[in-house]
């Protein structure tokens, strides 16, 4: 008998940038995640050890990107060890066929349809380890939003003029009247401005400004890779009252869209920049 | 942007065609603040200008103030809707003498 009982874990650890659905994850002898796409439900499941193992242990990095209606399904191996009355052991495959049943379904849903379906399963079977179960969604495009634009050009302030000539285009069929597109327009040309100019400087870089159109707002996405700002929420204009030159780009921004945020910084730098205007229902 | 200068009844107007951005704001500066290097009242035809930014507002309040130190008229003429929008909502269309073309701004100077 040993003295020392190894002690290990399994661990999935997974980072998943919102803005373009890039899913970077690492398994240490974990089961999943499986991806639901197309009514289709994969297991991509990798290898690696158990942390604690061996101290040599390699973790190789997976990426998978989400679509717009993929799902993803992310759980503990209590979920996927668990037995019914005969002993088979559910897996990874079986939780899959059973995932992609529910690829029609809100993620409520589905979590919901999962439980139920395990639990028949399982059928009252006890089960002694704990289970964790998550489910992540990337919004459909032809659902609740839809993607209009999606553009990347290098930072520098030639690239303005046609940067504003796709943003007309793209919403020449919204309905949204000459005033309000043109003060859109502005805000976005803004906002890019501020980056070539504050954020990346001299510095070469790339900007990725993208328009999604939802039931009742446009929503204008600006993702640059300079460094992050500190508080950018916290940032404002100056007074209109002191006439000099400069300062007004903020004040201009705020008068084009409804609301501007800055979303948590993407793990790999840079700043995302939301900015949503108000619009009425479609033509 | 296209910037073409000429002079009318010893005042210069220097008309604008495109877009002012930041892109464009740098040559327009040169060209303005040169401009008003002569002694003479300028006037900026804006009638083929369908976008300004805040760099384009920069340029504008900055020409302004330098002709008020010296002395020297400056006026715009012609702006869209578009531009005179931006003109609003930063307040200059109370700051800067702005007329609706370019007879009524020289009429205005030469009456002064």
């Amino acid at each position: 008998m040993s003295d020392i009982q190894p002690l290990y874990f399994t661990l999935l650890y997974g980072v998943l940038n919102t803005f373009d659905g890039l899913f970077r994850y690492v398994s240490a002898g974990q089961p999943g995640p499986i991806l639901i796409r197309h009514h289709q439900a994969v297991d991509l499941t990798s290898p690696g050890m158990p942390i604690g193992l061996f101290e040599d242990a390699q973790f190789e990095e997976q990426q998978l990107r989400l679509e717009p209606g993929d799902k993803l399904l992310v759980f503990s191996d209590g979920l996927s060890e668990m037995r019914n009355h005969e002993g088979d052991v559910l897996g990874t495959t079986r939780l899959a066929e059973v995932a992609a049943e529910a690829a029609d379904l809100s993620i409520s849903q589905t979590l919901d349809r999962l439980l139920d379906s395990l639990e028949a399963w399982r059928a009252g079977n006890p089960h002694h380890d704990d289970m964790a179960l998550l489910a992540v969604a990337r919004r459909a495009q032809d659902g609740s939003g839809k993607r209009l634009m999606s553009i990347q050009f290098p930072s520098h302030s030639e690239q303005l003029a046609g940067l504003r000539e796709q943003i007309r285009s793209a919403l020449a069929d919204q309905s949204i009247g000459d005033e309000d597109l043109e003060l859109l327009i502005l805000a976005v040309d803004e906002a890019c401005g501020n980056i070539i100019q504050h954020g990346y400087g001299d510095q070469p870089g790339s900007i990725l400004v993208t328009l999604d159109r939802y039931s009742d707002e446009l929503r204008i996405g600006i993702r640059d890779w300079a460094p992050t700002i500190a508080e950018p929420n916290r940032m404002c204009g100056r007074s209109l009252d002191d006439l000099r030159p400069g300062g007004l780009g903020l004040h201009l921004i705020n008068c084009g869209v409804d609301r501007m945020r800055y979303l948590t910084p993407p793990p790999e730098g840079g700043n995302h920049l939301e900015m949503t205007k108000q619009i009425g229902p479609k033509a | 942007m296209k910037i073409e200068l000429r002079h009318e009844n010893g005042i210069q107007i220097i008309a604008l065609q495109g877009e002012i951005d930041m892109h464009s704001a740098a040559g327009l500066r040169e060209r303005l603040l040169g401009a008003l290097r002569h002694n003479q009242s300028v006037i900026i035809d804006m009638s083929a200008v369908k976008f300004v930014d805040s760099s384009g507002i920069a340029i504008l309040v900055e020409g302004y103030k330098v002709a008020k130190n010296n002395a020297q008229g400056f006026a715009l003429a012609g702006i869209n809707p578009a531009p005179m929008q931006v003109m609003q909502l930063t307040r200059l269309d109370k700051v800067f003498p702005i007329f609706p073309d370019i007879a009524s701004a020289i009429k205005a100077g030469e009456s002064e």
